[in-house]
């Protein structure tokens, strides 16, 4: 290439190739090598969203963890190439094409995991713990990719027991790969809880289902739902209030999700009977909640999951068997209303579908293992079976 | 070689081979950076292009032509489809040029700021080293000798994206 060519002119010439020619390119020469490993090629060549097909499929089988495509006949089909094991793997998020995990067999979240597939590679972050005591303690881990610089942002929310304590939030962020602390004031009144059960990721947000609880006179608790919301940018979280006329009507607790711009809570109020599975969208403004509407209401004699959305409206959704220890996947169909299955049966709980990303998400990053200020040394040292790639 | 039309102000290019290029105004701004120029008023009577030969100017001549002819986008949302669809195949042809050629007209057209220039040269080369090796793709750019990986390089360069080599 001529030396007159400006290297970034170059780069724009490489961004628009597919994510295989991108990595081959690599070995083009020094200068290209060197430019396709920053995160401002990674900018560059953005995440490329599928406009339908595939979807990435993982669930456990008996606890062992899989991952599979879902082809476009909604067929469930090969295994994606992958040396990751994904048993002992609990997703925890998915943003921008990217997945994070959490692993941790004998410590719970032990370790964070995040894993791109178009570029079968993933990186590694040791979660601190600073006094054996936090073992503890309750806490969840959250994930979210910045949508203004792709950087990914992993959350360690810790509550004591004692409600009478503070959280205690630590940061990492895959361009600094350290954690800090975040201060008092960015988090909310100890009042407030997380569910760890769900995540969603909207725009610069992480959004989950919360409750803040008040103690009556009498010495019996309630609690009041909220949205829990952190902005990546600001790194501060907050509360979306839920008008009443939506609580009155809503599952708790929820899980959320989202579709689109919007934020999907979903859940199964419980009758005598049976249950009424339920999805409600709801359209945020801000910090507020400015719309909402019910997509789906049906009654199900046993509790149903909703999984992800087919085409931005079917809902994909977990129905258990009798015993309730696997679940069959079903499609919904909103049009005629017909419930259509996707010929697989496994453990019940365990399905999670996305959209297969090309993007270049963790290319720039070596695959050094963050580890810092660890309390177990010895665990550190274990030989984990998470793969090289 | 030279081209005038109407009574518009003209503005003349001179190559590296010192060949010279009157054109209207509205062709010449085009160029992001003679626009810049002629609004800081440095631009002389002639302009030199000292790096550009007479062979690349006047293929940027010819497609900055075209585009100052064509109705903006931006001007009028309802521009006849035609008119859009003209261009295209207009943009196709005169991207039917040999490699060094692309390689030229790129260089010059990141000189002049042309934009939409840029975009179709940077396209027209992602097109044709599309799935070729990396082998290959060294041999059509002509990529620097003294840039190659080491065999060492090379391999770990492979190994860490061994997927994409399959």
């Amino acid at each position: 290439m001529s030396d007159n060519i400006p290297i970034e002119v170059q780069m724009d010439i490489v961004r628009r190739l597919s994510v295989k020619s991108v990595a081959q390119c690599r070995t083009v020469c020094k200068t290209w090598r060197s430019c396709i490993d920053t995160m401002h090629f990674t900018i560059l060549f953005v995440v490329r969203m599928p406009s339908t097909f595939p979807y990435i499929l993982i669930y456990q089988d008996r606890f062992k963890g899989c991952v599979k495509f879902i082809d476009k006949n909604l067929a469930v089909t090969i295994p994606i190439g992958s040396n990751i094991s994904f048993s002992g793997l609990t997703p925890v998020g998915w943003s921008h094409g990217l997945w994070c995990f959490s692993f941790g067999p004998i410590v719970r979240h032990f370790m964070g995991l995040l894993w791109n597939p178009s570029i079968e590679k993933s990186v590694r972050a040791y979660v601190p713990y600073f006094t054996l005591g936090q073992e503890y303690e309750k806490r969840l881990l959250g994930f979210g990719v910045r949508p203004d610089n792709l950087d990914s942002i992993i959350l360690k929310i810790s509550f004591p027991f004692d409600p009478k304590e503070p959280w205690t939030v630590h940061m990492f962020t895959l361009s600094s790969r350290e954690w800090r602390l975040l201060e008092n004031h960015l988090l909310l009144p100890q009042t407030f809880r997380i569910k760890k059960a769900s995540q969603a990721n909207i725009g610069r947000h992480i959004d989950w289902c919360g409750y803040e609880k008040f103690f009556s006179n009498d010495g019996s608790s309630y609690k009041s739902y909220v949205i829990v919301s952190f902005d990546m940018l600001s790194n501060r979280f907050q509360t979306l209030n839920i008008p009443d006329q939506l609580l009155r009507r809503l599952p708790l607790p929820f899980y959320v999700s989202s579709l689109g711009d919007n934020l999907v809570i979903s859940g199964n109020i419980q009758g005598d009977e049976h249950c009424v599975f339920c999805i409600w969208v709801l359209s945020l403004v801000g910090e507020t909640i400015s719309s909402f509407s019910n997509l789906l209401s049906v009654p199900s004699p046993i509790a149903l999951k909703l999984v992800a959305f087919h085409d931005h409206i079917d809902p994909i959704v977990e129905v258990p068997s009798q015993e309730g220890f696997s679940a069959t996947l079903v499609l919904y169909r909103m049009a005629s209303g017909d419930f259509q299955s996707l010929g697989i049966e496994e453990d019940a709980g365990s399905f999670v579908i996305k959209p297969y990303c090309k993007s270049l998400l963790v290319q720039s990053v070596d695959r050094t293992v963050y580890c810092r200020e660890l309390v177990y040394p010895g665990l550190a040292n274990t030989t984990l079976n998470l793969g090289h790639r | 070689m030279s081209t005038s039309s109407s009574s518009s102000k003209k503005i003349v290019l001179k190559s590296a081979d010192n060949e010279t290029f009157e054109i209207d105004e509205i062709v010449a701004l085009e160029s992001q950076a003679i626009k810049n120029m002629i609004e800081d008023e440095c631009a002389d009577n002639v302009i030199p292009l000292g790096n550009i030969d007479s062979k690349t100017l006047s293929k940027i001549i010819e497609y900055c032509k075209k585009h100052a002819e064509s109705p903006k986008k931006d001007d009028n949302a309802d521009i006849d489809e035609k008119a859009v669809e003209d261009l295209k195949s207009f943009d196709a042809e005169f991207a039917k040029v040999d490699m060094p050629l692309i390689q030229d007209i790129l260089m010059a057209a990141n000189f002049l700021n042309i934009d939409n220039l840029i975009g179709l040269m940077c396209r027209t080369i992602a097109d044709r080293i599309k799935g070729k090796t990396p082998e290959e793709i060294r041999k059509i750019l002509n990529i620097n000798k003294n840039d190659l990986l080491s065999p060492e390089q090379e391999a770990k360069a492979r190994e860490e994206n061994s997927w994409a080599f399959d």
